[in-house]
């Protein structure tokens, strides 16, 4: 763990580490802990390492690194059990595990006192006994040339340090594999879609998909538009899919609220969308920079009326790419709105995983063909068996016409306030989601299945899950998870097949009231028997979820 | 009149509404503009001006109230070989979607905002609206609004809006040639139409305003800040008509230079894959 102040250059001695690490051939998690604030405070960045699959993050340390007398102080109840490796000048007292070298002299050397981070993770680089090349090649890719000279000189100063170090076997290559973070996969996932448009205006977690995409405008096809608010940026969204792309628009809890009465309108207009919310705990403001999974009952029932929505929730990065990817194809095939629910942990937080096969993902076009209709008979809302009626956009045929509207509609989208089309159009898009079941994924069984014990989850608690359900099973109590990542409709084979047998239920979700359990129970009568929340702002490890379970037991 | 533009949906604005100049202005505007009803989209909010996509045959999405302006952008973005054109009222442009307009003039995509200025809230039924004069009595303003008027125009001054006129519905041909003007205009074009309400504005009624408006003479500098803003101040006596100011300025794709544009037609971007993935290793 890495722990400093905000300016403190955290967020790149980390990104150095992490991967410096990924090119040494780890799997790396890395999960980032950060105020709402520019300068000062205490942030901290936990990177997880290994030779095989790291799900999650944890609360168990090889190393701390102190940048400031807060970051010493925040975590000095760890000293016990894990060495610090810190500046001499923070140094006030002596403990054995204390590993305090003059770094910030050895940095001055190097040509500028701001490198002591880098000559601290030269120290810890040794420590571990890595390659000192694959270190300084990082270096040299995340600075200027001539602040890469002064960094890498800092760096091997650390490196020389230590006199003794740890033997650890590097896994040899990592070239199947990438780092990303969850906004990333997301953004990734949706270029790949063939999303073209996407608007937002900033609001953390959620601002790393627009920078990313931002990134990608440089040279790809796709325009990001920053809006004036989450209002226009909704409608933008909405606009630029009715006039013929894949769009998508992407908030937190407090800019989604702004949006719900475009998300109405995208329901009753029928326009495909994408939308994300990376949630963080609120209501109002709440923890800006915080995780939490508290927005899950909103996103179901947000706007007025009624009408049919998908709700998919990643449970890792590599979920975020895959269901990002699948959401434009939902969207477009039964002319909905899709939500991509994450939250701050997952947004931010890093990991190794397999780099996507292109072949697992089929791009596909709804867009209707239309075979000689007579001049302007194209009915955007034609009622039929499905609900879903043959769209087109503005210009796609020379003699039709595309009419969308926000008042209930006839046929060809004119205002109507018939009775006949009132009910009729509302059955017709009632009933636009009867296929999805084809399209539905049950929730993952993590453990060991038909044991008495089963959790019920969602999104990304599964890594620290997983590793806090394989630990029991290690132990030898049965117990098994099932996760869902397809929230809604909701999928209920599983539970139906799996809860009849069990003799506890018990939910593991990051809100207070147990949002999924209330789904769960209003959609199939399933009660749960324990809750296990949290609702702090920040993501359960694995060894929270392990203890929290054997209490309830 | 027979046009492509005309279809057959029945009109539910109220006999001798100003709104009915409007849609005869528009559809002779787009007669003369040569464009085919495939090529134009007509996007609006709520109100009597937010029903024009329905009474013309044209692309249309009739959205929410005050955001015609964003769904209007997302249109003309991502699919800018479309003539877009947005219909609203001064209640759903000025009062609900206020901060739109500010941005949209910031954005300034190639687009034609039309602003049917009546000074009253109809559909609602006769509310003060962020236009009404100070004094007008209402049921929620019994004793007269006493907000003071926006004067629009003034507003898109300020914001350096390279298109601005004002028109009237009480003279379709007039306003129908104002309307082509601003088509050709590259950027937001903006005007606002004066337009009587007969069924709850008793005071600027249509011979209040015959009374009032005049045409710029052809020896007005459009081009000249100064004048333009001595324009837009005339009100109590006298009401210019015409363009009020106009000058050239660099639209949003301009502004953006975009290396590779996206288009509307459906294209497969896993040609990018591995250089994508290269960006994560």
């Amino acid at each position: 763990m890495i722990s400093g102040a905000a300016g403190q250059g955290i967020d790149t001695v980390a990104g150095i580490l992490e991967e410096g690490l990924f090119k040494a051939g780890f799997h790396v998690f890395s999960n980032k802990d950060y105020m709402s604030r520019v300068r000062g405070g205490n942030n901290f960045i936990q990177i997880r390492f290994a030779s095989d699959e790291v799900y999650s993050h944890s609360n168990k340390f090889d190393y701390v690194i102190p940048l400031d007398t807060v970051a010493y102080n925040e975590n000095k109840a760890l000293l016990n059990q894990t060495p610090f490796i810190m500046d001499l000048s923070l140094k006030t007292e002596d403990h054995k595990n204390i590993l305090a070298e003059n770094f910030k002299l050895m940095a001055k050397e190097a040509g500028n006192e701001k490198a002591i981070t880098s000559s601290l993770i030269g120290y810890l680089w040794k420590l571990y006994g890595l390659d000192l090349d694959i270190l300084e090649e990082t270096i040299n890719r995340t600075f200027s040339e001539k602040l890469a000279e002064v960094n890498i000189s800092a760096c091997r100063k650390g490196y020389e340090a230590p006199s003794v170090e740890n033997q650890i076997q590097s896994k040899g290559t990592s070239k199947d594999f990438i780092f990303i973070n969850g906004n990333q996969a997301i953004a990734f996932g949706a270029l790949m879609a063939g999303c073209k448009f996407y608007s937002a205006y900033p609001m953390t977690p959620s601002t790393s998909v627009m920078n990313e995409l931002a990134l990608y405008a440089e040279k790809y096809p796709i325009i990001v538009e920053q809006a004036e608010d989450e209002i226009a940026a909704i409608n933008m969204a909405i606009g630029s899919s009715f006039a013929g792309v894949r769009s998508m628009t992407g908030t937190s809890g407090g800019g989604f609220s702004l949006m719900v009465e475009g998300l109405g309108l995208a329901g009753i207009s029928e326009t495909p969308l994408v939308i994300v919310d990376s949630q963080r705990p609120g209501p109002a403001t709440g923890f800006a920079t915080r995780t939490a999974q508290g927005d899950l009952s909103f996103v179901l029932t947000a706007s007025q009326g009624e009408f049919p929505r998908v709700v998919l929730a990643p449970k890792d990065q590599e979920d975020c790419f895959s269901l990002s990817f699948k959401a434009f194809d939902i969207a477009d095939k039964y002319q909905v709105p899709v939500f991509i629910m994450t939250d701050q942990y997952l947004s931010d937080a890093r990991k190794t995983i397999e780099a996507f096969d292109p072949d697992d993902f089929i791009n596909k076009s709804y867009l209707a063909e239309l075979n000689n209709i007579p001049d302007y008979s194209y009915e955007r809302y034609k009622l039929n068996e499905s609900g879903i009626s043959p769209r087109i956009y503005p210009g796609q045929y020379d003699n039709q016409i595309v009419l969308q509207d926000s008042y209930e509609h006839d046929e060809k989208g004119h205002d109507t306030e018939s009775a006949f089309f009132g009910k009729e159009m509302m059955d017709k898009r009632m009933k636009k989601l009867n296929g999805f079941e084809k399209d539905i994924m049950e929730p993952e069984i993590l453990g060991i299945p038909y044991s008495e014990i089963m959790i019920v989850s969602w999104g990304s608690t599964y890594g620290s899950l997983k590793e806090a359900v394989k630990k029991l099973n290690d132990e030898d109590i049965n117990i098994f998870a099932l996760h869902f990542n397809y929230i809604w409709p909701l999928p209920q084979k599983h539970l139906e097949k799996f809860s009849s047998r069990v003799k506890k239920i018990i939910t593991v979700e990051h809100n207070y009231t147990g949002q999924l359990a209330k789904l769960i129970k209003q959609e199939t009568g399933i009660s749960v028997t324990d809750k296990i929340t949290g609702y702090d702002g920040r993501q359960m490890s694995p060894e929270e979820i392990y203890t929290r379970l054997k209490e309830v037991l | 009149m027979t046009s492509v533009f005309n279809n057959d949906f029945e009109i539910a604005w109220c006999p001798g509404c100003g709104n009915y100049g409007i849609l005869k202005a528009l559809k002779k505007a787009l007669e003369m503009s040569g464009k085919k009803p495939a090529e134009v989209t007509i996007v609006s909010g709520i109100g009597q001006a937010g029903k024009t996509p329905h009474y013309i045959n044209t692309n249309g999405f009739n959205g929410l109230h005050g955001r015609a302006l964003p769904l209007a952008s997302g249109v003309k973005i991502s699919n800018p070989e479309q003539l877009v054109i947005i219909h609203g009222g001064d209640g759903d442009g000025y009062g609900e979607g206020g901060n739109h307009f500010i941005h949209s003039l910031r954005r300034n995509l190639d687009m034609n905002y039309f602003v049917h200025n009546n000074q009253i809230y109809g559909l609602t039924k006769g509310q003060a609206s962020p236009t009404s004069a100070i004094g007008t009595k209402s049921g929620i303003q019994p004793g007269g609004t006493i907000m003071e008027p926006i004067n629009p125009l003034k507003l898109a001054m300020s914001l350096d809006c390279g298109f601005i006129a004002r028109g009237f519905s009480g003279d379709p041909d007039h306003l129908a040639e104002l309307m082509l003007e601003a088509f050709s205009y590259k950027g937001f074009s903006y005007i606002d139409i004066l337009q009587p309400c007969v069924v709850f504005n008793k005071v600027n009624t249509f011979s209040w305003y015959k009374e009032k408006v005049y045409k710029l003479e052809d020896s007005y500098d459009f081009t000249n800040p100064e004048k333009a803003w001595e324009k837009i101040n005339e009100w109590d006596k006298k009401i210019p008509l015409g363009v009020i100011f106009k000058r050239e300025k660099p639209e949003y794709f301009e502004k953006a230079s975009l290396v590779n544009p996206p288009g509307v037609k459906h294209s497969d971007p896993k040609i990018y894959w591995d250089e994508l993935l290269e960006m994560y290793k």
